[in-house]
């Protein structure tokens, strides 16, 4: 007998890539529906100001166009934009679906076009008046702190959306270990603000059908139960009349985690045509009006001990929530409140954090959301530490970690950390790197002058979102996740998971798990995800969580499935199930042989076809072979890594050359190894392009002046050296797959490893810190200043 | 990013692409489409139509008789990248290298981007430090307009909105002589924050016979730096003759944008024309 | 955004302080600029057609002379909308004595939105300098050039030049 090899484990290569990569995936703008029109938003060219007039008249004599509609067509028939980010101190505002007389940011939708097709409505769209008397706006989240600044809201006393004050417990404990410290260290970090930029920009479909009074919606997006319920509520329908698909989603990073306005719109305007309508995003209406990321500024004070001993830090955050609280915008900097203190043993810890409007886009989840802020911080607090106090930045980091035998942990940030072995990683990475081979080298290379640097970063994460206790009410979900598995007559098998992927891989992970449960192949099992009427309801990608919980949930499903085939297999071998074997194929009877000698066995195909002929009724049991299952984890899962890199700068140019980036990441059990690589190295690129290159900037008057890829830049192959990445595995008790989630990891330590290194590059010149994007003439400048 | 309505129209001969451009004052020649799309997409331009040359017949060629080199105003970057024809000629697989990536080069033109004008494209330069000319056709017939009468403005060439770009000539190269070109990349749109194509020639005892420091990037218009050519000329081609030829350049006018200052766009030229000379000095030799 | 330059001209500063404040002359320098027309005093209301090989556009606008300090300062306030965009701020133009002729200095704080905001960063100040050094080659030439001919493609000063610059980028490459 053959053994089937084993799936988990296997290097196979995505099962969706052939359909994509020819052209042949179904995504949102692919929809052709009879008698579609399509949409163009007019928005607005001003970041601040009072609407005088909307005058529509000449679009509407346009030939081919439906109709204008603003806001007045609105009212009294939506609700607002949906917002599952509402603290108790949230100082709230609406966000209407178009602008209601005031304009808050550049590019608000102020009224949408609906045409015959995209042109005529674009055309249309160029015809509409708009008249907007400009107002002061602020752009800078530090100048809207300021008293007497011009205020996104007038209907609020400040720009603040939010002021968490740090804990009174943890302030005590923080003020004692400053006063008892050997020294402080203050610093200020800055996060800048970056555009996730997927690769398909966002798109919706909505199709009423008037007869089923049924309202389908195809939305490029993470979380299509999510939509579901918000366009349901957003509205006035009931959840039973709208049906969410998510067809192919050509990447997210987060920004298709928020539920938008648009999409609600698209919905309603359905409603009221009774015919179906499409808006696809353009390029730049993606870099000026979908989400973006990070925006953030630390001040930050470290109390520490002579021998390097971290003991506390203190400080405030303020973050741009931009011109409203997009769905989870006002919650991410909370992730950084809580991973702040990284992996070390920091006794105690107090932040204020203050989430500030501005006239600006707003921002939400972008690919670590939140953590890399922490991680950024925290690894920047330890490199200057170690520099202040003369000490190798890896000792620095060896004699602050949190001990292996120390889990679970409990941090001075809140979180529980499940399992870490941070030591052992960076080890691997030294040892990879031939990290004082590297030292001595670049000290060899200083002695000639030349620019040479090494960074470090060491780092976790919080992932595998999460207990439903962490999530918020207004999102009308938990965050546990839900599979199903559907065996057919033939033993094929059919997966619905609720964890939508917008580009992930779970076509091919999730048939892994199967394959090996039943021992058919990777090609007998389908995958379906992303369809509201078709799969239980779910919650959906964000937060490293599609194998962690969705792999989970799927991994229960197919137990229950499991011993159900068992069941019937015992009753037809004659057996009880404890009496079974599964060798991965087939269901055998211990130690037993038929009277000619044969072993009594079926196969899990044989046991399929008779859960379905079902002409040997089994005691108790339905007919059938499926299962629904849904995963709560009871905590979050921390997976970390080291980073190690090596650059070089040109006195001259200022020009950066990344000579060598090693990464060893620990994310548990993995399931397909080549897919957890493409997802670090794409994450470790993320983060390097925010270092290096990716800004968005408006001007003082709110303009964006990165509305193109011809202005804003992100990373490109030929920036990189090949990323050498190697791994440690430490899996969690949390899941029984053992997995900790790697879809952000990569970006977490990534940035920091790299501005780690620019630093140290920069170190014989005695330079103050450089902020982030590590553009060549910032560096020129840093090192004209220094007169290098 | 939706272009406004217009007209497309594939002539076969230059002579039908003349004849279109005198009956439509509002058409506009496609080539690569590199420049042109966007810019339709933004509506930037709104042409009542667009006049495909991209295939047409004999603009594609390189060719080189007795060391006169001639290049199709539609051959493509990635075409000059891989050229049998310009082996001899290093300096233009090195600049075409250093062009957007591979999808830009191998749909972007030649005479596209010379016609164009953008003050960051790369050909300007070449064209410039070569003293290329450039053979066009119009209704009047055919004309031949030097490299140094070709950049007349920002976004602007000299040639006239009714005439056809056919293909560049270069001369044939000088003993001893050497070019090269070196560029710092916009990290986003990959055009050159400054790009400098030199050609150095040298007598026998290696001094400097003839240097060309054509400059892309820094001023709004494409330049060669003639008082640093000047000084050059009967020296040795090394660091400190450099330093000194390179002190000042007299024509820098920099622009400034969000990717670098007018400061730093003037460093960069000295610094990234020193390094040309270098390389183009070191070609020679070899 | 803050722009500024300088230029020489032949022309002696007291006619070229006339000239800079004759709206013929200024329409004339100004390729593109269709219309000038003085409403009430002190205030021009202006459209500008340009037709660029590279861009196109219209903007309706208005300038309004805030300071005539002669012979030596001119203050405008100056805006304009048209489908590319908007610009509107101050342009301060200095003139001086300078070997014989006039040397002009121009100071612009210009707001710029829409396209041309988001479109036309790369290079306005690449033809900010670029249509100034027309204009005032035009302003030189403008007794040479009968009436009815065209002197050049050059902007009112830095004005015009923002606004046809700042729409030009993006244009990609050939």
């Amino acid at each position: 007998m053959v053994l089937r090899p084993v799936s988990i484990g296997a290097r196979i290569k995505r099962r969706e890539d052939p359909r994509l990569i020819r052209g042949l995936g179904l995504y949102t703008d692919d929809l052709r529906l009879h008698g579609m029109l399509e949409c163009a938003f007019v928005r607005s060219e001003y970041a601040a100001g009072r609407i005088v007039k909307i005058d529509s008249t000449r679009a509407l004599q346009r030939r081919g166009v439906v109709a204008v509609y603003t806001y007045d067509d609105l009212r009294g028939e939506v609700a607002r934009a949906p917002c599952a980010a509402r603290m108790d101190e949230t100082r709230d505002v609406e966000h209407p679906l178009l602008a209601d007389g005031a304009v808050r940011y550049l590019g608000q939708p102020l009224a949408l076009v609906v045409a015959q097709d995209r042109y005529l409505a674009r055309d249309a769209a160029l015809d509409v008046d708009v008249e907007i008397e400009p107002g002061p706006c602020v752009v800078d989240p530090l100048a809207a702190l300021e008293p007497d600044t011009p205020r996104v809201y007038r209907s609020l006393p400040d720009n603040v959306n939010v002021r968490i004050p740090p804990e009174p417990e943890a302030l005590a404990a923080v003020e004692k270990a400053f006063a008892e410290a050997d020294g402080t260290l203050s610093l200020r970090i800055v996060n800048q603000r970056v555009a996730p930029v997927p690769l398909e920009c966002r798109a919706v479909v909505a199709d009423w059908q008037e007869g089923a009074q049924k309202l389908t919606v195809w939305i490029s997006t993470q979380v299509p139960h999510q939509a579901k319920q918000q366009i349901a509520i957003c509205l006035g329908l009931s959840e039973l009349g709208v049906r969410v698909i998510a067809p192919e989603v050509g990447g997210g990073f987060g920004c298709k985690l928020p539920v938008y306005a648009e999409e609600c719109l698209l919905s309603w305007v359905s409603r009221r045509l009774r015919l179906p309508v499409k808006w696809a995003e353009t390029r730049t209406e993606n870099l000026m009006n979908t989400t973006h990321g990070r925006g953030q500024l630390h001040d930050v004070e470290a109390a520490y001990r002579r021998n390097g001993e971290l003991l506390a830090l203190r400080g405030r955050i303020v973050a741009e929530v931009g011109a409203y609280a997009s769905y989870l915008g006002g919650a991410i900097p909370t992730f950084t409140l809580l991973m702040y203190p990284g992996c070390y043993r920091v006794g105690a810890c107090a932040f204020e954090l203050v989430n500030v409007y501005t006239n600006t886009m707003a921002t939400d989840a972008y690919r670590g959301a939140g953590r890399p802020e922490a991680a950024y911080a925290i690894e920047m607090v330890m490199d200057e530490l170690a520099r202040k106090l003369g000490i190798d930045p890896v000792e620095l980091r060896r004699r602050n970690f949190i001990a292996p035998d120390a889990f679970p942990y409990q941090t001075a940030g809140g979180a529980t950390y499940d399992t870490g072995e941070y030591e052992a990683a960076l080890d691997k990475a030294l040892d990879r790197f031939d990290y004082s081979g590297a030292r001595a080298a670049q000290a060899e290379a200083r002695s000639q002058g030349r620019l040479v640097g090494i960074g470090i970063a060491t780092f976790t994460e919080i992932c595998g979102l999460g207990p439903s206790s962490n999530a918020n009410p207004l999102q009308r979900t938990g965050t546990w996740e839900s599979a199903q598995v559907r065996v057919e007559p033939t033993g094929n098998v059919t997966i619905m998971t609720g964890a939508s992927p917008h580009g992930q891989g779970q076509e091919t992970a999730f048939a892994q798990l199967a394959s090996d449960a039943f021992g058919v192949g990777i090609d007998d099992v389908r995958v379906v995800h992303g369809d509201t009427d078709v799969v239980p309801h779910g919650v959906g990608t964000f937060g490293s969580r599609g194998l962690v919980v969705g792999g989970t949930a799927l991994h229960m499903a197919l137990e229950k499935v499991k011993a159900k085939a068992a069941a019937i297999a015992a009753h037809l071998l004659d057996t009880t199930p404890d009496r079974l074997r599964f060798d991965g194929e087939s269901f055998s009877v211990a130690g037993a042989a038929t009277d000619d000698g044969a072993e009594r066995r079926m196969t899990f195909r044989e046991v399929a076809s008779a859960a379905h002929l079902w002409n040997v009724p089994v005691p108790g049991q339905e007919p059938g072979l499926e299962a629904v299952a849904r995963f709560e984890p009871e905590g979050t899962t921390f997976p970390f890594g080291a980073h190690l890199c090596q650059v070089e700068i040109d006195r001259e140019t200022g020009q950066l050359e990344i000579q060598r980036y090693v990464a060893v990441d620990d994310c548990g059990n993995i399931v397909n190894p080549l897919l957890a690589e493409g997802q670090r190295l794409g994450g470790i690129v993320q983060g390097l392009g925010q270092a290096l290159c990716e800004q968005v900037v408006y001007d003082e008057t709110g303009q964006l002046t990165t509305a193109t890829l011809m202005d804003y830049a992100v990373p490109k192959a030929t920036m990189f050296p090949e990323i050498e990445l190697d791994s440690t595995c430490t899996p969690t008790p949390l899941n029984p797959l053992g997995a900790k989630g790697i879809g952000e990891l990569g970006t977490i330590g990534s940035a920091r490893c790299l501005m780690s290194a620019v630093h140290d590059a920069l170190a014989p010149l005695g330079v103050a810190p450089v902020e982030m994007p590590v553009t060549t003439e910032r560096l020129w400048r840093v090192l004209r200043e220094a007169g290098a | 990013m939706i272009p406004a309505e217009f007209d497309y129209r594939r002539p076969d001969t230059a002579a039908e692409v003349i004849a279109l451009l005198a009956a439509q004052p509002d058409a506009k020649l496609l080539a690569g489409g590199m420049s042109l799309i966007p810019a339709l997409k933004h509506r930037l331009l709104q042409p009542g139509v667009l006049v495909d040359i991209a295939r047409l017949p004999g603009l594609d060629q390189v060719s080189e008789r007795r060391g006169r080199v001639r290049i199709g105003a539609s051959v493509t970057h990635g075409a000059l990248e891989r050229s049998r024809e310009l082996a001899e000629l290093p300096l233009f697989a090195e600049t075409a290298r250093l062009i957007g990536d591979v999808q830009v080069r191998n749909r972007g033109t030649l005479g596209g981007s010379l016609v164009h004008a953008d003050p960051a494209a790369d050909w300007p330069a070449v064209f410039l430090a070569l003293d290329g000319e450039a053979r066009c056709v119009g209704p009047k017939g055919k004309r031949t307009i030097p490299a140094s009468d070709f950049f007349v403005g920002m976004l602007t060439s000299a040639l006239a909105p009714d005439e056809l770009l056919l293909e560049i000539e270069l001369r044939p190269q000088r003993k001893r002589a050497g070019a090269a070109y070196c560029k710092l990349r916009q990290p986003a749109s990959g055009f050159a924050l400054v790009g400098v194509a030199a050609e150095v020639s040298l007598d026998r005892r290696g001094r400097c016979e003839r240097a060309a420091v054509a400059i892309t990037g820094v001023n709004p218009v494409p330049f060669r730096a003639a008082g640093v050519e000047a000084r050059l000329v009967g020296g040795g081609l090394d660091a400190v003759t450099l330093g000194r030829a390179l002190g000042e350049i007299e024509e820098l006018d920099p622009m400034a944008d969000l990717h670098a200052s007018a400061e730093y766009r003037c460093d960069l030229a000295r610094v990234y024309a020193r390094r040309a000379l270098l390389a183009a000095a070191e070609r020679a030799v070899a | 955004m803050k722009l500024e330059g300088r230029a020489q001209v032949n022309t002696a500063p007291a006619l070229a302080w006339q000239r800079i404040n004759d709206p013929e002359v200024v329409r004339r320098c100004t390729p593109g600029l269709v219309r000038l027309e003085e409403t009430r005093p002190d205030h021009y209301e202006a459209r500008i057609e340009l037709k660029l090989p590279a861009v196109q556009g219209r903007f309706d606008g208005a300038i309004d002379f805030l300071e005539r300090a002669e012979p030596q300062r001119l203050r405008l306030r100056v805006q304009g909308k048209g489908p590319p965009g908007f610009v509107s701020g101050d342009v301060t133009l200095s003139l001086r004595e300078s070997g014989g002729g006039t040397e002009f200095h121009y100071a612009a704080d210009l707001q710029i939105g829409g396209q041309i905001a988001r479109l036309g960063q790369r290079m306005v100040s690449g033809v900010a300098k670029d249509m100034a050094a027309q204009f005032f080659s035009a302003f030189d030439r403008i007794d040479q050039v009968p009436a009815g001919e065209p002197l050049s493609r050059s902007p009112l000063v830095a004005f015009l030049g923002l606004l046809w610059g700042a729409l030009r980028r993006l244009l990609g490459r050939g």
